[in-house]
């Protein structure tokens, strides 16, 4: 719906101050919000990688010397660019979500949706994934990250939990994992890391809020022993 | 059902330039009633071992015994060892075909022919094992039903062949948490009150350390560690060679351990963890 | 040789229309004509499967899609949707791979649920073989509807105003391929009207 091709029956989304139920603004908002779905087979159009990149360019009528650096510039970015030439069902889980993001990138959209992108991925494709994530948060793109994995959304600087269609929880992940009833009553749990932190300050260890991290966590252990 | 590997190997394309080794010399056993977890990266011969166990193929080298039979020999009727081990695909729901749910469960057992009195019994008894109602589902079109839902009863469809050992293969994969809790669930009850012998094959260390009495790990097709989950957290080192990660809890508590902590190795409940730390919190206090 | 070949070429060699007969035997018949005219036909099949393995060996689908899309653009005139038709073979040619892995999957999974489809009489095993197409058109579906949301929020709108990653341009090589085939064509067809018996 953030990208227009669903449209709200009722309200509106704002993209920008375009209107997504004006179809004249469409292509505008899609150009401004790019999408990274969950099955990394179905929305890689090319039949090689750097042809794949290109294909949301191509659509956008870019002339093809600014395509090619741009081609260049964003399967770099993604690590991708020595596989610039190979058929994309030769590559793994990872490597393939990791092209598709470099193909919405090179559009310089606004924002990125990613919809579940890494819940096909085994573990080292997710890594791999959220790596370039956290890269690309700190280079200032904004990120709308839909999942339901817990450790996944520790990245975030908001959450939002949604339940039956409705907004249940907002704010830092510290403010909602701080929730855990509303979290069991939407069948979720915070991360282990936060619920282990939670269970200690239950048991007057004076530990800090902030936890979210394994690292952090246990150095903020140690620290506890030697002060002791 | 007890399953005997012994010097398993395969190879993909033998003689051809792209030959692919993808098992070597793996050995181990399985007893009747065990909960198996096999743990791998991708690529690392998980698939291929259980293709081998269900005589979708046949091991290059080595011999699998079910209960004392060899079925690696070219004249045992892979047929038989199929309906005796039975094998749920990553994302089973895939493979379903049939109009209604009842003709799709009964698939198995009609190929294996059961009698038709039989199979309707047969049906009923799998979609009740998985926690469906035979009653309201039978006459659906599976298609109609939920994500998991069709997972569930494509499993059914496997458990309506009664298997004495069943494989799973990424189970949970692509569900939500409350999708995965359920199956899990109902796989834990298929091994208890069934007494089933049950192999979960997966790359999620959280969801085989939870369940598994035993765990074996492959990396780059050879069996490198084996043990029972405590034993098996005591070695993140191991376990982290072979691109693997420990589950959250055992990870904090073995780099505590690593910063002096002294902390009991079997532990899998987050209280606990939190009382055992604090005990060692003050006992260092003292 | 391929086997439509070898059987086109007795055929035409033990049936000829013409020719002075050399040999004969019940309704068998072998002319000196049938044999030219077979030497030709098996000449011909041969260099037809040779060209178009060759075709196929140095030119990628890709490239053939899109000589095929410029080539023919200029049917949009009569309101042909030749980029559609494009698009739908470079689409094709990426998801082959993926369905054949898909099939291969399927084929495996139904064959663990005792499929007889390695077994048993031809009836049997198209009953097997049900079970491996209508998932596999599901999930085709499924996967074409997919692709076709990627592909709108990638601000896929048909070919107006599309630019293209790869170049293609008529270099000099081409043109002298061009002519050298113009040359062959004539050729064949100079050849063709001559009457065998001046050879």
């Amino acid at each position: 719906m953030l990208n227009a091709l669903l449209i709200p029956t009722e309200g509106e989304v704002l993209v920008d101050g375009l209107d997504t139920r004006d179809s004249r603004n469409t292509w505008a908002i899609r150009q401004r919000v790019g999408m990274v779905f969950q099955n990394p087979d179905n929305q890689i159009v090319g039949t090689q990688v750097e042809e794949d990149v290109a294909f949301g360019l191509e659509n956008l009528g870019i002339p093809r010397q600014e395509m090619r650096r741009r081609v260049e510039e964003n399967l770099t970015r993604v690590g991708m660019l020595a596989y610039r030439q190979h058929p994309p069902h030769l590559l793994s889980g990872g490597q393939k979500q990791r092209v598709a993001i470099a193909g919405v990138l090179a559009m310089q959209p606004q924002s990125i949706v990613l919809d579940e992108a890494t819940s096909l991925l085994d573990p080292k494709g997710r890594l791999e994934v959220r790596k370039i994530l956290v890269q690309l948060h700190h280079e200032g793109v904004t990120l709308i990250l839909i999942t339901h994995l817990m450790e996944e959304a520790l990245l975030a600087d908001k959450l939002v939990i949604l339940n039956e269609g409705r907004i249940v929880l907002s704010g830092s992940p510290q403010e909602v994992f701080g929730q855990s009833e509303m979290l069991r009553h939407c069948h979720l749990e915070a991360p282990t890391v936060v619920r282990l932190a939670q269970a200690l300050r239950d048991q007057s260890v004076a530990l800090p809020n902030r936890i979210l991290q394994v690292e952090e966590l246990v150095d903020e252990l140690c620290v506890l022993k030697r002060s002791i | 059902m007890r399953i005997e590997a012994k010097h398993l190997t395969y190879i993909y394309g033998p003689g051809l330039p792209w030959e692919k080794r993808a098992l070597s010399d793996v050995s181990f056993s399985i007893e009747s009633g065990e909960f198996i977890g096999l743990i791998g990266e991708t690529g690392s011969g998980k698939s291929t071992l259980v293709q081998i166990l269900n005589g979708l193929l046949r091991p290059t080298e080595g011999t699998i015994l079910l209960d004392g039979s060899d079925i690696s020999n070219r004249k045992v009727d892979l047929h038989r060892i199929r309906a005796q081990v039975g094998l749920v695909f990553q994302f089973p729901e895939q493979q379903l075909f049939a109009e209604t749910v009842a003709d799709d469960v009964a698939f198995g057992p009609k190929n294996l022919g059961v009698p038709k009195e039989e199979i309707g019994k047969r049906v009923d008894e799998a979609l009740l094992k998985v926690g469906l109602r035979p009653q309201s589902l039978r006459d659906r079109s599976p298609f109609t039903l939920s994500g998991g839902e069709k997972r569930l009863v494509s499993i059914a469809g496997v458990l309506a062949m009664r298997p004495k050992v069943l494989i799973l293969d990424e189970v949970t994969a692509g569900l939500d948490p409350k999708g995965k809790k359920e199956i899990l669930a109902r796989i834990q009850l298929l091994h208890r009150v069934e007494k089933a012998t049950i192999i979960l094959v997966s790359h999620d260390m959280d969801e085989i350390a939870l369940l598994s009495q035993r765990i074996l790990i492959l990396k780059e097709g050879k069996l490198i560690l084996e043990g029972s989950p405590v034993e098996i957290f005591t070695r993140a080192q191991d376990v982290r060679s072979a691109g693997l990660d420990l589950p959250t809890l055992p990870r904090i508590l073995s780099d505590l351990r690593c910063r002096g902590f002294q902390l009991p190795t079997a532990i899998f409940e987050v209280g606990e963890a939190a009382r055992w730390i604090r005990k060692e919190l003050f006992r260092a206090a003292d | 040789m391929y086997p439509e070949t070898r059987s086109c070429t007795v055929w035409k060699l033990l049936f000829p229309a013409e020719g002075q007969p050399l040999w004969q035997w019940w309704i068998f018949r072998i002319t000196d004509l049938g044999i030219w005219k077979a030497c030709f036909m098996s000449l011909r099949l041969a260099l037809l499967v040779f060209v178009t393995t060759l075709l196929t060996l140095v030119t990628s689908p890709m490239d053939l899609t899109d000589a095929l899309d410029r080539l023919f653009s200029f049917l949009k005139v009569l309101r042909i949707p030749v980029h559609e038709i494009a698009m739908m073979m470079t689409i094709a040619l990426r998801f082959i791979p993926t369905l054949l892995e898909e099939t291969d999957k399927i084929i495996k999974a139904q064959i663990s649920r005792g499929a007889p489809l390695d077994r048993g009489n031809i009836f049997r095993r198209m009953r097997g073989f049900v079970s491996v197409l209508i998932p596999l058109f599901v999930s085709a579906f499924r996967r074409a509807d997919e692709l076709a949301q990627a592909m709108e929020a990638r601000c896929y709108r048909g070919g107006e105003g599309r630019t293209r990653l790869k170049e293609m341009r008529l270099s000099s090589e081409d043109l002298w391929a061009t002519a050298l085939a113009l040359l062959f064509c004539a050729g064949t067809l100079a050849f063709n009207w001559m009457p065998y018996r001046w050879l």
